[in-house]
């Protein structure tokens, strides 16, 4: 028994040692089918939204690859593969490699007449020369900044302008932002522009809009490889207790631009009761997303859940706003939308 | 009176040779190693990577006839390239502390438990978005058995085989998403995501029983005057939140450990 022990031990010890092989899935290659073959796969695994876009990519996949020949260049194997995110139809899918000689993105913004004029915005509403009171968050660290104070058109209402959420802001800036405005009659809010950022600024924000727990949407998150493998989660606005919540009127501003954090920005907001939105379709990309390299170090990007609205509505292709509306690009004096908004909350 | 002192006398005669008297062995060592990792993970990408590194080890030992007591601390940090493109690299942290107590159960044979108190690593790389950080933070818990083999004098081997029976682990991306598959899981996704993307947040760890996991430790250590200990293990777990999409980390770890507190005494 004792040498049956002993010797198990020993043989255990050693067999074990560097089997780590036989348990991995095999090394990808590099060649080009075998390329094609990794991203088909991943797409087909990890895209939350096939359905929504009406794509069918095993089908896209089986036409593709008879195409995929030795002899194909990098850059026509590239092209091949591009039009994966040509299908997907999703901002925030990409394809591209390290360098960025090659890149494949999908515009979700091309097409739309314009409903954000920057210039005019700056000069007429909330720049230093139109408006030297207003106040400005500027994490050092950051590109952008987030603007606040009120307008010389309307004194008594407010004015938020963030032109991204890809900023570090502290609950105590927030708190004195919103007791800066406290007093407002209403509220604008300007997200045109805004390309997304930190979702949990979006989170931190919006809770400053409502006195109770709010329900935005469902957000379906794949957990599986399956067509049918989702989790839903529903997704809810928590409110910030602050004792400077403002549930006056508020009018949120969004165009086609507006996109991930920022259209997520406009669906929480939306769920709201003393919220209007005023502008354009906003541009989606509502979804969780994930990255990663394929196995010749091309680095892709898929999203990877359907976010639904209250109505039940997909929101990753945009949703309309309640008042629609785009500006006149050759009007150089005002911005249509932010007048729009006055009038809606005085 | 010669009849009362004759049974005292026997008594204590009875009680002396009932004392066993043992060795006990105490270590406390430092140790300098060389790392080799391999890690896979198949729910983003079948490519595996390798490294190797230097590890730093602290550690203590306590054995007897009877009792196998241990603990021990290392830890490494490496960049290692992706192995078609060398321009994108990952950094990798991590740390393990363990203890662990065996019983005797033949001459020279112990079984026992090993409790990884802390087993830790965070990836990271600066060319991705969302997916740049990945992390596992668990706690997992191995029935253990070792041997002690005296072959020659002042020259010992010991083998060991620690195989896990269950985790407590915390561990993101899932398949989908930058959050925990538990979290994705139970509909748990909020939008302050940092509330849920801490790895030292025990109440977001899941349970992960033998049957969902392999958690397999081999040791051989050979000591040399006790002065000496020259230490292989290999560590191998790999776990799959979904079927066919594991992730794998294996550590070959080859160690010289100084034991510089190296006691011998006889207990009873």
């Amino acid at each position: 028994m004792k040498g049956l022990l002993k010797m198990s031990l020993i043989f255990f010890a050693l067999s074990f040692s560097a089997c780590e092989k036989i348990v991995m899935h095999p090394e990808p290659g590099t060649d080009n089918l075998s390329i094609f073959n990794e991203y088909a796969n991943l797409c087909i695994d990890k895209y939350a939204l096939a359905e929504v876009k009406g794509v069918d990519l095993v089908a896209l996949a089986d036409s593709l690859r008879p195409s995929v020949t030795d002899d194909l260049s990098e850059e026509a194997l590239f092209d091949l593969m591009g039009l994966f995110v040509d299908r997907m139809q999703e901002g925030h899918t990409s394809l591209k490699t390290i360098d960025f000689e090659m890149s494949k993105s999908y515009y979700w913004f091309l097409g739309y007449p314009s409903a954000y004029n920057f210039l005019v915005a700056r000069d007429k509403y909330y720049g230093n020369k139109a408006n030297p009171e207003l106040q400005i968050i500027a994490p050092e660290d950051d590109l952008f900044e987030l603007w606040y104070g009120h307008l010389t058109q309307d004194p008594e209402i407010g004015y938020i302008r963030i032109l991204s959420f890809d900023m570090t802001i502290s609950d105590e800036q927030l708190e004195t932002m919103m007791a800066y405005l406290k007093d407002s009659k209403g509220l604008i809010i300007d997200v045109r522009g805004n390309i997304g950022g930190f979702i949990e600024l979006v989170g931190r924000l919006c809770g400053y809009f409502t006195t109770t727990e709010v329900k935005v949407g469902t957000n379906y998150i794949k957990n599986g490889p399956g067509i049918n493998d989702f989790a839903a989660t529903e997704m809810k606005l928590q409110p910030s207790g602050s004792a400077y919540t403002f549930t006056k009127p508020v009018a949120v501003l969004h165009d086609r631009v507006t996109f991930s954090s920022g259209s997520l920005f406009c669906l929480a907001m939306t769920a709201l009761p003393n919220v209007t939105t005023i502008g354009q379709v906003y541009g989606g990309g509502t979804g969780e997303i994930v990255d990663g390299f394929l196995a010749n170090g091309w680095l892709w990007n898929l999203s990877t859940s359907n976010f639904v609205d209250l109505q039940g509505r997909p929101t990753d292709p945009g949703i309309e706003a309640d008042i629609p509306m785009i500006i006149n690009p050759n009007d150089t004096e005002t911005d249509a939308i932010i007048e729009r908004a006055i009038l809606e909350l005085q | 009176m010669r009849i009362q002192l004759c049974k005292i006398s026997l008594l204590v005669f009875v009680l002396a040779a009932c004392v066993i008297v043992q060795a006990q062995e105490t270590k406390v060592y430092f140790g300098l190693g060389g790392l080799y990792n391999s890690f896979q993970d198949t729910r983003h990408s079948d490519v595996q990577f390798s490294q190797t590194t230097v590890v730093p080890e602290l550690g203590f030992s306590r054995v007897s006839e009877k009792n196998y007591w241990h603990a021990n601390a290392y830890f490494f940090f490496f960049n290692y390239e992706f192995p078609n493109y060398d321009t994108i690299t990952y950094s990798k942290l991590a740390y393990n502390v363990r203890v662990g107590y065996l019983r005797n159960l033949k001459p020279n044979f112990f079984v026992g438990f090993n409790w990884d108190v802390l087993d830790y690593y965070r990836i990271s790389t600066d060319f991705l978005g969302n997916s740049a950080d990945a992390y596992k933070l668990s706690s997992d818990f191995f029935v253990s058995g070792k041997y002690i083999w005296n072959f020659m004098e002042n020259w010992q081997f010991n083998f060991g085989l620690d195989l896990g029976l269950f985790t407590f682990v915390n561990t993101e991306p899932s398949f989908g998403a930058n959050y925990q598959q538990n979290i994705i899981d139970n509909g748990e996704v909020t939008f302050i995501d940092s509330d849920t993307k801490r790895p030292f947040d025990l109440g977001n760890m899941a349970f992960r029983p033998f049957w969902d996991q392999v958690n397999i430790r081999t040791l051989i250590e050979l000591n040399f005057k006790r002065r000496l200990t020259l230490i292989y293990s290999w560590d191998l777990r790999t776990f799959s939140d979904n079927k066919n999409y594991p992730v794998t980390d294996a550590r070959h770890l080859l160690t010289l450990r100084f034991n510089y507190i190296n006691h011998l005494k006889n207990v009873e």
